[in-house]
C-alpha cells in the first residue's frame, strides 16, 4: 500500500486541526447548521437518523493492520451512544420491528470506506485526531466534491492487470485532495479506476470510470467513461475518450469537472449529477471538454503528471516485507483433516481464495456476511482479530472490497490451511465470491436518515435462510443487491437481483428487479436491472427471492448461471413466479402499479 | 510555503471603487473564457450561495488567461472559503456581513506549516512556476 510521506502526514494533521476549528465554532454557536453542513460533510460527518455518521476514507480500499486497529479503537471507544441517544433510537426501531441496533461496530461500505453510526458530534475532532495518528481521515468522503477514489479490490495483485493500478489511484487521490476549484460542485463526484481486464470496480456506474490499458507503443493510458450513476435515474457512463495518456489525466479530468462545475444544474439536487448534464447537452458537453482540455494543455503545464511524480509515488508502494515462512509453517505440516473439514476447506478455496500475480501467493476474502450481523459490519474485537490475521498471514496488509468484505492480499499458498482454520474460528470463512451468500446491502432505514425502508431485517432473513452450502453451490453465482432507498447505496440497479426499499403511506415496500450488471464478466456489460412488477410487502420478499431462485432451478440449462437464464428467458417467467408468492399484495394496489419490465425509474416515479 | 494571500474588504464597501476604475462584474453563468478583458482593471465574481462553486472555476480561467489584476469574491462569501478563494486566484474577498474577519484570516494559516499543496495553484505566482514547489524538496526539508 501507499506509505505516507512526511508531507501527507502533515497534511492530514493540518486538515484535522482545521476541522477542529470548524467544529468548535459550530459547537459554540458561531457557525450555523447551514454554514457548517458542507464543512462537516467534506470531512465525512453526516447527521443521521439517530446520531451523526462518520465515513472514514480508505483510498481505493487499501489499508494495513495498524490502520485496522485504529478503526477498531474508534469502534470500541467512540461508536458508543449514550443512553439518552440509544434508548429512544431503539424504541423507534423496535416499533418498526427491528430488535437490535448494532453499536461499537465499523461498517464497510460498497465504496471501500468505513462508517460509524453512533459517534457524538462533540467528539468528532478527537476522532479525527485518533485517525490522523494512523494516517486516516474523512477528507472528501461526502459532500459535493470529488469523493474518495475507488478501485478493484485486487489492484496491484491481480493476474489480469495491465499495470499496477494503485500508484495511478494515488496520483488521482492527491490531485483531487482539497483541490480548491472543485470544493463546491453541483453534486458529489465519484471516480473509479481499474487496470484489470475484468471490470471489478463498476467503472461504468461512476461519474468518471478510468479503465487502464496500453497503446501500441506500450504507453499507459485510460479509456475514460463519463456520466454514469445510480440513484433515481440509472445511467451507464458512455465512453468520452478511448485513450488518454496517464500524463494528461489531470488536464482531461480537470476539463470534465470544470465544465460540470460551470454547467451542472444547481436548482434541483436530483438533477445535479453529471449524468443529467451529459444527457441534456450530449455532443456539446463533449466538445466543451475537448476544447477546455486543449486550452489546459497549452496554458497550464502544471496540469500534467510527470514521470518523476509517478516514480515518486510508485516508490511509496514498495512490496511489503514477506513474513517468515517458518513462522507459520509448523501449523501447516500434515494437518489432520476430517472429511467434512476437507470438504469445507476445498469450498473455501473455491469461493474465497483468488489468484495472485505471484503464483506462490493468493488473495483471500474474509467474509463479513454472517447471521446475526448486518452485512459489512465488524465489531472492534473482530477488526483486531482480522488485523492479527493480516500481520500473521498477509504481510500486515488488507483490502476492503466492493462487496463489503475484508481481503488479505499477500497470503502464502502454503499458509492457506492454517489461515482457513483461523478464519473459521472467527466466523470469517463463510463462502464469499460466487454464491448468493455474498450480497450487498446499505444500512437502510434502521440507521440512515435517507432510507425509505429497512434492509437489515431482510438481510438477516436471507442470511438465515441460505446457509446450506450444497444448495448455495447448486444455485451458483448470484449478485443480490439491496438498497433502502433510491440513493442506491446498496447498488440495487446493478444486481442480478436488485431489491429497492420504498415508502408509501408510512409502510415499507420493496421493488424487485432482475438482470442488472456491475460490469463483471459474469453479468456482462454494465446495465440496470429491470423491475419485475408492483412492489412487494416486506413479509413477501424472502418468498419472492425463493420463487425467483426456484424458477431458475426449474428452467435453467445445464451449467447456466442465474444471470444467463434471466437474459435468455426474459423477465416474464420470473415475474409470474414472484407474483404467485404474494400473500399481502395479491390484489395489487393501484398506487403500486408498474408493468413488468418497466425501467426502475418509471416505477419509482409512481412514488 | 508563503501563506496564501487574500485581502478582505469590508462588507459595506462600495466595490465599484473610483469612477475611473474599469471593474468587470460577472455573474456565475457568464463565460469567463470569452469575456473581453482589454482595459479591465478588476473582476468581481459573484457567489449567489457559498455552496455554488462556479466562481472558483471562473477565477481559475481568468488567471489562466493571464489576467493579473484584482479578482474579488462577492456575495454569499464565508470566512471558511478564504483558503479556496486564495488558491483559485482570488486576490480579494468581500465577506458576508455576519462573517468574522479574524476567523477568515485564521483560515489562511491552517496549512501554513506545509511546503505546498497537492496541486499547482493557478495564482499568478504559480503561472510563472507551474510545478508545485514542494515536489522538488527532499523529505528532510519538509516541515511537519
Amino acid at each position: 500500500m501507499y506509505t505516507y510521506t512526511d508531507f501527507d502526514r502533515a497534511f492530514v494533521r493540518a486538515r484535522a486541526a482545521q476541522f477542529r476549528d470548524q467544529l468548535e465554532r459550530h459547537l459554540s454557536g458561531a457557525l450555523s447548521d447551514d454554514d457548517f453542513r458542507p464543512l462537516r460533510l467534506q470531512m465525512g460527518w453526516y447527521v443521521q437518523r439517530h446520531a451523526p455518521m462518520l465515513r472514514v476514507a480508505v483510498p481505493y480500499g487499501c489499508l494495513d493492520a495498524r490502520q485496522l486497529r485504529a478503526l477498531a479503537r474508534v469502534a470500541r471507544e467512540f461508536d458508543q451512544p449514550s443512553a439518552e441517544v440509544y434508548a429512544p433510537a431503539l424504541a423507534q426501531q423496535l416499533a418498526r420491528g427491528t430488535p437490535h441496533l448494532p453499536t461499537g461496530v465499523a461498517h464497510l461500505s460498497t465504496r471501500q470506506n468505513v462508517q460509524f453510526n453512533w459517534i457524538a458530534l462533540d467528539r468528532a475532532a478527537d476522532v479525527m485526531d485518533v485517525l490522523a495518528e494512523a494516517d486516516l481521515h474523512g477528507i472528501q468522503t461526502s459532500g459535493n466534491c470529488i469523493r474518495s477514489i475507488t478501485s478493484d479490490a485486487l489492484a496491484g495483485i491481480a493476474p489480469d492487470e495491465v499495470v499496477d493500478a494503485r500508484p495511478y489511484c494515488e496520483l488521482l487521490r492527491q490531485w483531487s485532495t482539497l483541490n480548491p476549484e472543485f470544493s463546491a460542485l453541483p453534486r458529489k463526484f465519484k471516480i473509479a479506476l481499474s487496470a484489470a481486464a475484468e471490470d471489478r470496480a463498476a467503472l461504468a456506474w461512476h461519474d468518471i470510470g478510468l479503465h487502464l490499458r496500453r497503446d501500441a507503443q506500450g504507453q499507459v493510458g485510460a479509456q475514460v467513461r463519463v456520466g454514469g450513476g445510480m440513484g433515481r435515474t440509472p445511467i451507464i457512463a458512455p465512453v468520452l475518450a478511448d485513450f488518454v495518456p496517464w500524463t494528461q489525466w489531470p488536464a482531461f479530468i480537470q476539463a470534465i469537472v470544470r465544465v460540470y462545475n460551470l454547467w451542472g444544474r444547481r436548482d434541483n439536487a436530483y438533477k445535479a449529477r453529471i449524468k443529467i448534464l451529459l444527457r441534456a447537452e450530449g455532443e456539446r458537453f463533449a466538445q466543451a471538454v475537448q476544447a477546455e482540455f486543449a486550452r489546459i494543455l497549452l496554458a497550464d503545464p502544471g496540469a500534467t503528471f510527470s514521470p518523476a511524480e509517478l516514480a515518486r509515488v510508485q516508490a511509496q508502494f514498495a512490496p511489503p516485507t514477506p513474513t517468515e515462512s517458518a513462522q507459520t509453517a509448523t501449523e501447516n505440516v500434515a494437518p489432520e483433516w476430517t472429511v467434512p473439514e476437507r470438504r469445507a476447506f476445498d469450498r473455501w478455496l473455491a469461493h474465497n481464495v483468488h489468484a495472485h500475480r505471484d503464483p506462490q501467493l493468493a488473495a483471500v476474502t474474509l467474509s463479513l456476511k454472517r447471521p446475526g450481523w448486518a452485512p459489512g459490519d465488524a465489531s472492534a474485537d473482530l477488526l483486531d482479530a482480522a488485523a492479527d490475521l493480516a500481520d500473521r498471514y498477509s504481510r500486515s496488509r488488507l483490502r476492503i472490497t466492493h462487496s463489503q468484505d475484508l481481503l488479505l492480499p499477500w497470503v502464502r499458498r502454503s499458509d492457506l490451511p492454517a489461515l482457513w482454520r483461523a478464519a473459521r474460528s472467527l466466523r470469517l470463512a463463510q463462502p464469499a465470491a460466487g454464491v448468493l451468500h455474498d450480497f450487498i446491502t446499505c444500512p437502510g432505514g434502521d440507521l440512515c436518515a435517507l432510507a425509505n425502508a429497512r434492509t437489515l431485517p431482510l438481510a438477516e432473513a436471507l442470511l438465515q435462510r441460505y446457509q446450506d452450502m450444497d444448495e448455495l453451490e447448486d444455485l451458483g453465482p448470484i449478485a443480490l443487491h439491496v438498497s433502502g432507498c433510491m440513493n442506491s447505496c446498496g447498488h440495487h440497479h446493478s444486481g442480478h437481483i436488485g431489491v429497492l426499499g420504498v415508502d408509501k403511506d408510512g409502510r415499507e415496500w420493496y421493488q424487485v428487479a432482475l438482470g442488472g450488471s456491475d460490469g463483471r464478466t459474469l453479468g456482462g456489460p454494465a446495465q440496470p436491472a429491470r423491475v419485475i412488477g408492483p412492489a412487494f410487502a416486506a413479509s413477501e420478499v424472502p418468498e419472492v427471492i425463493e420463487a425467483l431462485l426456484e424458477t431458475y432451478r426449474t428452467l435453467r440449462q445445464p451449467g447456466e448461471p442465474f444471470i444467463a437464464s434471466v437474459r435468455r428467458l426474459g423477465l416474464a417467467p420470473f415475474a409470474a413466479a414472484a407474483d404467485a408468492a404474494r400473500h399481502e399484495t395479491r390484489h395489487p394496489h393501484a398506487h403500486l402499479g408498474a408493468q413488468p419490465g418497466a425501467q426502475a425509474e418509471l416505477a419509482e416515479a409512481a412514488f | 510555503m508563503p501563506q496564501p494571500a487574500l485581502d478582505f474588504i469590508a462588507a459595506d464597501a462600495r466595490l465599484t471603487g473610483d469612477a475611473d476604475q474599469n471593474a468587470l462584474q460577472l455573474s456565475a453563468s457568464d463565460d469567463a473564457l470569452s469575456v473581453p478583458l482589454a482595459g479591465v482593471q478588476a473582476v468581481h465574481l459573484w457567489f449567489a450561495r457559498f455552496t455554488d462553486g462556479r466562481a472558483y472555476s471562473q477565477a481559475v480561467q481568468l488567471r489562466r488567461r493571464g489576467f493579473a489584476g484584482p479578482i474579488v469574491a462577492c456575495g454569499d462569501v464565508l470566512a471558511d472559503q478564504a483558503l479556496m478563494l486564495a488558491r483559485c486566484g482570488f486576490s480579494h474577498a468581500q465577506l458576508r456581513a455576519d462573517q468574522s474577519l479574524a476567523v477568515a484570516q485564521r483560515q489562511l494559516t491552517h496549512f501554513a506549516a506545509l511546503p505546498g499543496w497537492y496541486q499547482a495553484d493557478p495564482t499568478p505566482a504559480a503561472v510563472a512556476h507551474p510545478v508545485a514547489p514542494w515536489l522538488a524538496q527532499t523529505p528532510a526539508q519538509t516541515a511537519v
